[in-house]
């Protein structure tokens, strides 16, 4: 069964890891990037899904971390906008090998799962 | 300045002096000597008659008896005799030739013969001066009676010759005379010295005072005269030194005033005084910078005269107040009109003009023209109110970014749950229904989010250079679909109106948003909107006007409407976002705060003017880009 990490510091985390376990995947969170790196390391995912702005350290950081460290990796970008050049930062994620989605909040579960869904058939 | 002369008309002092005094002289010495003659001449006549007089009558006792008997030898021999006295210069004598006949007459003098006298003299006569033809000098003629035992029988006339006396006279006058005109040449002289000494010491008086007259006032008068001349030098000495303090006084005076005058004259401001009524008594050239009027033209004239109608009453309330209480004027902003009509504001500052008294004589004092200072103050609160509202509606701004990043971040977990509700839900169940609702609600509370991240311009446009005219002809027909048929649309669109950097997305969104308000104001029928959009340059003057734009090309669109316009408060606040004056529930109040934000973005400026009840236009300014 595929495994997912998803960082994200607010309650999106616990309904995507709900909507991602209904659908049987196994799921791991961190509430932050520098969290997420951290167990990342320890135990490598099929996919990530990371928020942008967040504490300790943001998505676009911790993308461009794993990326180095993990050239496999697979990331799904969300954000919420806002706070300054949010969405220009989502947008920048973009040019990140390793993300092959982006969404902006809220977004409709469905999207999310079409993306995942895609990602892990593949490496499947 | 005047000099006095101290010149005598015509003659000079010296000259009156010795004449005066040398005709005073010649008087007087000419009246003593004919007096004292004329004494001399009266006594010496007085001696001869006494003589004469004598003689006379002893002649006649001598020949009395000569006469009775008719004696003519005695007779003659007699007056032979009397003849050789001493100054006799005739002798008649007269007697009855027959004793019924007075006029007979013995002739015994040398002289005449036959002579006849009217009557006999009944007693002694003196004749006074006879000057007889043929002589040439006076006689004393003496008539005396020849009694005989107390009968008049004849009479004696003896001519006493003043000869003796004139001659006598003469040689006393010549000497006299001598003796005057020596004593004149004398007094001449001692007067004409006398004259001298009175004289020079004025005289060099004189010659000192025209020194200073001439404004030598260092000169000083010498003077060892202890008399009243030289007190006079003294005194003169003293109102020289006085007039030298009095001077240096006001040499200072006028350098005071000079530069008193120069410092008023260079003023930029308006130095002025006026007496206590008011009446400009003075007033420096600055006031034709000021007013437009020359300093001549308002003097006599009230300080009110300058002054708004309107506003004459307010400062003469003022002023008189301050002049009452002898109050000085500080810091005074008023207001003047000049010449052309037109409206200042002046400061003015002044102090009252006392006099020894304290009496309130006038007042004094400075007006400075402040127009311009007051304009700038004003722009500056213009500006200063403008950088506040753009610093309000940016953090504003950020506050709303801030909240709508929560928001979506919330919302993305109600549509997440929701969704995943569903799943679970029958999809006949009212359950399914109502998470479907919540699912909508999520959708419009995402738009909401959106459109506060516009206004805080966060929201990701898609900016790229295009041409203007097609995108507003574009709104305007979906517009237009949008709109009932009561309303007119009317059209001014300006082809090739060039190109900005926008996106045509958030510009047809903005075009919308100030539509959809216009239409919403519109509650009358005949309503409008007119569209319009045109090219402009803006250059720096016009730049304040509209919302400091800088200079270069710009494209305009204006949205104009006879709706029911916006009050004056509104009108303020129209930019502001959650600022609505739509019903709770109908608008979110961001419209026109998300227009702002957008068009700021692109460096543009949105302007609105109105005026309740007869409508509203919306101005946008956008820069023209240089190329395409």
């Amino acid at each position: 069964m595929a495994k997912i990490l998803i960082i994200d510091d607010d309650d999106v985390r616990e309904m995507l890891r709900e909507l991602l376990e209904r659908k049987n995947y196994e799921v791991d969170v961190a509430s932050n990037g520098l969290e997420g790196v951290d167990l990342y390391r320890q135990d490598p995912t099929d996919l990530v899904i990371t928020d942008i702005i967040m504490p300790e350290k943001d998505g676009v950081d911790t993308i461009y971390e794993l990326g180095k460290e993990f050239p496999l990796l697979k990331v799904i970008a969300i954000s919420g906008g806002g706070r300054g050049n949010a969405n220009d930062y989502l947008e920048s994620t973009k040019m990140l090998s390793s993300v092959k989605y982006s969404f902006t909040k809220p977004f409709a579960t469905e999207d999310i799962l079409k993306a995942v869904n895609e990602l892990l058939a593949i490496t499947d | 300045m005047k000099y006095y002369s101290i010149k005598t008309k015509g003659i000079r002092l010296q000259t009156k002096i010795f004449f005066t005094i040398s005709a005073l002289i010649v008087v007087s010495m000419g009246a003593t000597s004919y007096f004292l003659l004329n004494n001399i001449r009266k006594n010496m006549v007085d001696s001869f008659r006494d003589r004469g007089l004598l003689l006379a009558t002893e002649f006649a006792k001598k020949i009395a008896e000569g006469i009775l008997i008719e004696d003519l030898q005695f007779l003659k021999n007699s007056a032979d005799k009397l003849k050789t006295y001493p100054d006799v210069g005739y002798l008649n004598v007269y007697g009855e030739l027959n004793t019924n006949l007075v006029k007979r007459i013995f002739i015994a003098g040398t002289f005449e013969n036959n002579k006849t006298l009217k009557s006999l003299p009944s007693s002694t006569s003196i004749t006074s001066l006879l000057r007889e033809k043929k002589r040439k000098f006076p006689v004393l003629e003496i008539l005396t009676p020849i009694t005989y035992e107390n009968e008049t029988i004849g009479a004696v006339q003896l001519g006493m010759s003043l000869d003796r006396i004139d001659k006598e006279i003469m040689n006393r006058t010549k000497s006299s005379v001598f003796l005057v005109t020596v004593f004149i040449l004398l007094s001449l002289m001692i007067s004409y010295f006398l004259s001298l000494s009175i004289t020079q010491p004025i005289n060099s008086l004189v010659s000192s005072v025209k020194m200073i007259s001439a404004g030598k006032l260092s000169h000083i008068v010498e003077s060892t005269d202890k008399n009243e001349l030289g007190e006079l030098a003294d005194s003169i000495n003293k109102m020289t030194a006085d007039l030298r303090n009095t001077t240096v006084s006001i040499n200072i005076l006028k350098k005071e005033q000079q530069r008193f005058r120069d410092v008023a004259e260079s003023s930029g401001d308006w130095i002025w005084e006026v007496d206590s009524e008011g009446r400009y008594v003075y007033s420096n050239h600055t006031v034709e910078n000021i007013l437009g009027y020359k300093s001549e033209d308002i003097l006599g004239k009230f300080f009110y005269d300058f002054y708004p109608l309107n506003e004459q009453e307010a400062i003469k309330n003022i002023i008189f107040e301050a002049f009452d209480n002898k109050n000085e004027v500080k810091d005074l902003i008023n207001f003047g009109v000049k010449k052309d009509g037109n409206i200042i504001n002046i400061i003015t500052a002044g102090v009252p003009i006392l006099d020894n008294e304290g009496n309130m004589i006038g007042y004094r004092g400075v007006n400075r023209d402040i127009t311009k200072n007051i304009q700038a103050a004003n722009e500056k609160e213009n500006l200063q109110s403008q950088l506040l509202q753009s610093q309000k509606m940016e953090s504003i701004g950020t506050m709303a970014s801030g909240i709508a990043h929560n928001f979506n971040n919330i919302l993305a977990s109600i549509r997440g749950y929701t969704e995943m509700a569903l799943e679970d839900t029958d999809k006949n169940s009212r359950t399914y229904s109502d998470l479907q609702k919540v699912i909508k609600g999520v959708i419009s509370a995402q738009k909401l989010a959106q459109q506060m991240l516009i206004y805080s311009r966060t929201y990701k446009d898609e900016s790229r250079n295009i041409a203007i005219s097609p995108v507003i002809k574009e709104v305007l027909s979906m517009f237009k679909a949008s709109v009932k048929g009561s309303i007119e649309i009317r059209e001014q669109i300006e082809n090739n109106c060039g190109y900005v950097l926008a996106d045509s997305n958030q510009i047809q969104h903005v075009i919308l948003n100030i539509c959809t308000n216009s239409v919403h104001s519109i509650d009358k029928p005949n309503g409008f909107i007119e569209i319009s959009l045109s090219r402009l340059y803006i250059d720096t003057d016009m730049s304040p006007k509209h919302a400091n734009l800088h200079e270069g090309e710009y494209i305009k669109i204006s949205v104009k409407d006879n709706g029911h316009g916006i009050d004056k408060d509104t009108l303020n606040r129209v930019f502001e976002p959650f600022f609505t004056t739509k019903e709770i529930g109908k608008g979110t109040g961001l419209g026109l705060s998300m227009v702002h934000g957008i068009i700021k973005g692109y460096g543009g400026a949105i302007t609105v003017e109105s005026e309740v009840g007869k409508g509203t236009t919306f101005t946008i300014y956008l820069p023209r880009t240089k190329t395409i």
